[in-house]
């Protein structure tokens, strides 16, 4: 073992013989189909491309010139709105669902499963068009005591407007998912919890408040956050009932023009900026529940923008090991 | 009234579907005793504990906790449920130790343990702090306070969990199955703890597979087996002579499996 060379040559003659078996310089395993599948997926794009740039019909000079006209950016604020105001719904009833859901009141509970079991099992757009025309149904809105004396009444026409009709809509289909959302990120919280905060006599208020809820939020961020993405893109239906939102916008415009291919593009652009916004908001999130877990977040155009700039703040000068809390 | 012992089990019946988990079970357990179940798996004993404190409601039978119903009242018309916030306030005379901790983990070691008083007891944060810190260190855990329970051992998380039941300053202590999930080393530092707890006058209910600890803290062995009491009496009598052939089966098979894994308490 010791000789008189093991001094003065260390480290590399050592290191020398060891590279055959140590595995820290091994190649990576030769993965020749990622080859077969970038090669095709070139053609393939390069077809597209072209296909994109040559066919007249895309008439990309009318995308950019209506990219940012008025009427397109009023849209997409409408559509913004539509979002907000029908997740707010969506999110608050649903939590009051699930909470009825889990009550002992077994009121509250039918109550609960026979909402969830309309509102859910009737497509989104037939509940819209039902919305708008709720005035053949009920010609007079009031508010009252129910076979009682009516404080406050109008013509429904007059209030349900498209916009009313959608946020509506769009929340009370919304809040049927979300009930089911959150119910399964209440069932996600391991048992023994509950065990524990009763056995040192908590109420059932504050064990779901303060136990299970917090820990539900991990299970319960990323489908919302999925769901806000898709009421984005649900929000279009409302064009249907003349809501004046991106897609219809668009509608309008072409309806003059005839030029429904570029006007369609338009939106998507505009549908895509939102939803890659989203996605961008989502890595954080994600990042922040999956604390402890192992589990990747996924990735797409918005998350691979997220990665990079949480990237670049880490190299800031204020670099600190991960807290822990 | 000292005379009394704090818990009364009578006739105590639990099924599940068409299993009868608890087949008649009663016993006493007075102020200041240390009593340690022992049993097979599945013959019933967590089951019992977790009927002490209303985790389960037993099916017949009735368990008293200082001559108060434990989950039901008495009313002219017979005996009532209680509404869960009633429950609540019975449960916080009692405090358990689960086999899995069920720390909660969104929560720092110190709040896990002076969540109860404030919530429960009412005490205000500075108080419920001080008497956190004290208990921490009761355990030997001061200095962890402000970790989080994913950062501790098993061991360590037992110890918290034994912390945040005394901070209800509980009457009567169950301890189910504590060691159970713990790695061999990780025993002795639970078990210590508890002997020290049952030194210092703590009644206690240990439901436990640790023959040794038993034999060392012990005042009293159950052995409950298919969802009976068979054997009741003061430790040595019940762990050296024991009258019922379940229990000398029960202990030969025990302490064969704590020889040869070498897990022996002193």
């Amino acid at each position: 073992m010791k000789t008189a060379d093991a001094d003065a040559a260390p480290t590399t003659d050592q290191s020398k013989p060891a590279s055959r078996t140590d595995i820290a310089d091994a190649r990576r395993a030769p993965q020749p189909w990622t080859w077969v599948t970038a090669l095709l997926a070139g053609v393939l794009l390069a077809q597209l491309g072209t296909m994109m740039v040559r066919n007249p019909n895309f008439e990309w000079d009318v995308v950019a010139r209506h990219l940012f006209d008025t009427r397109i950016l009023h849209g997409l604020l409408v559509t913004c709105y539509l979002t907000v105001l029908a997740m707010a719904i969506g999110v608050i009833f649903g939590g009051v669902l699930a909470a009825f859901r889990i009550t002992a009141n077994p009121v509250l509970r039918a109550f609960a499963a026979g909402y969830i079991w309309v509102f859910r099992g009737t497509p989104q757009l037939v509940q819209l068009i039902f919305w708008f025309n709720i005035a053949l149904l009920m010609p007079k809105i009031g508010i009252g005591i129910p076979f009682g004396p009516v404080f406050w009444e109008a013509d429904a026409n007059a209030v349900i407007t498209p916009f009313f009709a959608a946020v509506v809509g769009l929340g009370l289909h919304e809040a049927a998912y979300q009930a089911e959302i959150y119910r399964a990120g209440l069932l996600a919280v391991d048992e023994g919890q509950t065990d524990a905060a009763r056995s040192i006599g908590m109420k059932p208020m504050t064990i779901f408040v303060k136990i299970r809820l917090p820990q539900a939020m991990r299970f319960i961020v990323p489908p919302t956050f999925s769901q806000i993405i898709g009421m984005t893109k649900a929000t279009s239906l409302v064009s249907v009932i003349g809501g004046a939102e991106l897609l219809f916008s668009a509608q309008e415009i072409f309806s003059d023009t005839f030029q429904t291919i570029p006007l369609l593009i338009v939106a998507c652009i505009w549908y895509l900026v939102l939803t890659t916004v989203l996605n961008f908001f989502q890595y954080f999130i994600e990042a922040y529940y999956a604390k402890g877990a192992t589990r990747a977040v996924p990735t797409n155009a918005g998350t691979w923008i997220a990665r990079r700039v949480s990237r670049l703040r880490s190299r800031g000068p204020e670099r600190t090991e991960a807290n822990p809390q | 009234m000292s005379d009394l012992p704090l818990l009364s089990i009578r006739d105590l019946h639990k099924r599940y579907g068409t299993t009868e988990v608890l087949r008649g079970i009663s016993l006493d357990v007075a102020r200041g005793e240390t009593v340690a179940v022992l049993g097979a798996s599945g013959s019933g004993k967590s089951t019992m504990l977790r009927c002490v404190n209303h985790l389960e409601r037993p099916d017949s039978g009735s368990i008293s906790l200082g001559g108060e119903l434990v989950g039901f009242t008495t009313t002219r018309r017979g005996p009532r449920m209680l509404t869960e916030t009633e429950i609540a306030r019975q449960r916080s005379r009692t405090g358990m130790v689960f086999q899995n901790f069920n720390l909660f983990p969104h929560w720092t070691v110190l709040r896990n343990v002076t969540e109860g008083p404030v919530r429960v007891r009412g005490l205000d944060r500075s108080e419920a702090r001080e008497l956190g810190l004290r208990l921490l260190a009761t355990v030997g855990l001061e200095e962890r306070a402000s970790s989080y329970p994913k950062h501790l051992s098993g061991g360590q998380q037992q110890r918290v969990s034994i912390a945040r039941a005394l901070a209800m300053d509980p009457e009567l202590l169950l301890f189910d199955e504590p060691t159970s999930a713990l790695d061999p080393a990780n025993v002795g530092e639970v078990t210590s703890v508890m002997k020290r707890l049952a030194d210092g006058g703590s009644t206690m209910i240990v439901v436990t597979h640790e023959i040794g600890f038993a034999r060392a803290a012990a005042t009293r062995v159950v052995v409950i087996a298919d969802g009976l009491v068979v054997e009741d009496g003061p430790t040595q009598q019940v762990l050296d002579a024991p009258r019922s052939p379940v229990t000398q089966t029960f202990l030969e098979n025990t302490l064969y499996g704590a020889r040869t894994t070498g897990a022996n308490e002193r």
